[in-house]
């Protein structure tokens, strides 16, 4: 079974490879694919950081870590504490999902502009007068985001099932990549709200076991986005 | 503590498949809801079409019973008249005619048998009786021979003598589109040469009419048949709806074509 956490344990890192591994190979030639793979690029630089930083005992690379990660370094207890790329991963996802979602659902870019601009503001509060960006694991802005998501995700859904000229949504590439983040927004809503309680309070064993689920979300969310990558590659004219 | 952290964890857990279940019952009620949209919509424009379908077959018919009458008419009534009257005329003494009056007879008799020649030609053209007797073939040659008959036009016809029993819809359906297309062609092509072939390949029966003049295009065409004055096009469209058919014209300086695809079961 240790292979098997092990496997889990840089989830968050393989996991980003499968689509970016689609695009280089199936180059699809949507709009859209271009936030999304933004978002899989930086998700893929931090969480890589992200799982260097945490296994670095076990890699050999704590010295080395320490070095390059000094700012993360919090004492001897805790290490190093690489909860802002997680705040940052957070940003960044919302960023660029508001981004795709204005291209994909062209009717509520208002909505879009307002809730994304409405999310940095509340970013920037939270972040200079209540948490630590560098420290705090934010389930505040880990929460408003996956509700913010959900919501995109909700309107692009509602605006597919008034389309009449859909035959089946499953044809759309964005449906996939809305589905992979309906799922992902879905399941972790109340693992990013009580996340923070939980490693701070409660058991922690229960919140590994938690942000396990968490990561299988993932694994979910970046095979959607493969398959719409996939998808849109199939539709491309250039690719026939 | 512990009662609490049991709740926690406990509600962590429903609130995560709850979530799930929502997310997932969600996309999938969408999905669903939309298929069943999608082919309710479907259903409904095969209606439509069967319905157009309908209604342009009994127009068609309806039109057809029409020129039947009509010919029917020019034959039996008009036809009649004529040639009693042109057997009266030959019982005029032309001896007791003076020269003048002799000259106006026999330009009165050509007139008459020229008028009666065209009541025929009508008669024959309105009704359907060639066609149903000696075939597709004959009754297209028959008509080009007659309708181009005393012009300059240079004819050429090449028909596939494939034996094809086609059903009455389709020869008449056809037979007047060809009327038609021809027809048009006199009528605005300002056309020195046609040439006329058929082919039939594939349970396709393929007319393709060659003229030189003033061509029409494809785009042309599908908008000429959509105004009010382009009834003769309108009429060619609705035949080959009704017969499943397709058209094609091409326009160019040398030579402009018009290709007629019609599916029929081969006997």
């Amino acid at each position: 079974m240790k292979w098997l956490k092990e496997i889990m344990d840089w989830s968050e890192v393989w996991a980003t490879l499968i689509p970016l591994t689609f695009f280089v190979i199936k180059k699809p030639g949507k709009s859209w694919v271009k936030p999304v793979l933004i978002y899989l690029i930086i998700s893929f630089v931090f969480f890589l950081i992200v799982d260097l930083t945490f296994k670095s005992k076990t890699l050999g690379l704590e010295a080395w870590c320490k070095r390059v990660f000094s700012w993360l370094y919090v004492g001897e207890d805790e290490g190093l504490n690489n909860t802002i790329f997680y705040n940052l991963i957070s940003i960044t996802r919302l960023l660029m999902m508001t981004w795709f979602f204005s291209i994909i659902n062209k009717g509520y870019h208002k909505i879009h502009r307002i809730l994304a601009i409405l999310f940095i503001a509340f970013v920037v509060i939270n972040f200079g007068f209540f948490e630590n960006v560098l420290i705090d694991f934010s389930s505040r802005t880990l929460t408003t985001e996956a509700a913010i998501l959900l919501l995109f995700c909700l309107l692009f859904i509602y605006h597919v099932n008034l389309d009449d000229e859909i035959a089946s949504p499953g044809a759309l590439p964005e449906f996939w990549v809305v589905t992979g983040l309906t799922l992902y927004a879905a399941i972790n809503f109340f693992i990013f709200l009580f996340y923070r309680y939980l490693i701070r309070t409660a058991e922690v064993d229960f919140a590994k076991g938690v942000w396990y689920v968490h990561n299988s979300s993932f694994i979910i969310l970046n095979l959607f986005i493969s398959a719409g990558f996939y998808r849109a590659a199939k539709n491309n004219p250039d690719n026939r | 503590m512990i009662t609490f952290l049991v709740d926690i964890t406990f509600m962590i857990t429903v609130g995560i498949a709850s979530m799930l279940l929502l997310a997932a019952g969600f996309l999938l009620i969408i999905v669903v809801n939309q298929k069943k949209k999608w082919l309710l919509q479907k259903q409904m424009s095969q209606l439509k079409v069967s319905q157009q379908n309908m209604l342009i077959e009994g127009a068609i018919k309806s039109e057809e019973n029409e020129r039947h009458r009509i010919a029917e008419q020019l034959h039996d009534e008009v036809g009649a008249i004529l040639s009693s009257v042109r057997l009266h005329f030959s019982n005029i003494k032309i001896a007791s005619l003076d020269t003048s009056d002799n000259q106006l007879y026999e330009k009165s008799k050509v007139l008459l048998d020229d008028a009666i020649q065209k009541v025929r030609g009508i008669s024959h053209n309105l009704h359907s009786t060639l066609l149903k007797e000696f075939g597709l073939n004959d009754a297209v040659s028959h008509f080009i021979s007659k309708t181009l008959q005393g012009t300059l036009i240079e004819t050429e016809v090449e028909l596939d003598e494939t034996p094809l029993i086609l059903n009455q819809q389709t020869d008449i359906g056809v037979y007047r589109i060809i009327q038609e297309l021809l027809n048009n062609i006199m009528k605005h092509a300002k056309a020195t040469s046609i040439k006329v072939s058929s082919s039939v390949m594939n349970n396709i029966l393929c007319y393709k009419i060659k003229y030189n003049g003033n061509g029409l295009s494809q785009e042309e065409f599908e908008t000429l048949r959509y105004k009010p004055e382009g009834l003769g096009l309108k009429n060619i469209m609705n035949r080959i709806i009704f017969l499943k058919g397709n058209i094609h014209y091409e326009k160019s300086k040398e030579e402009n074509s018009i290709s007629l695809l019609i599916p029929i079961s081969v006997q």
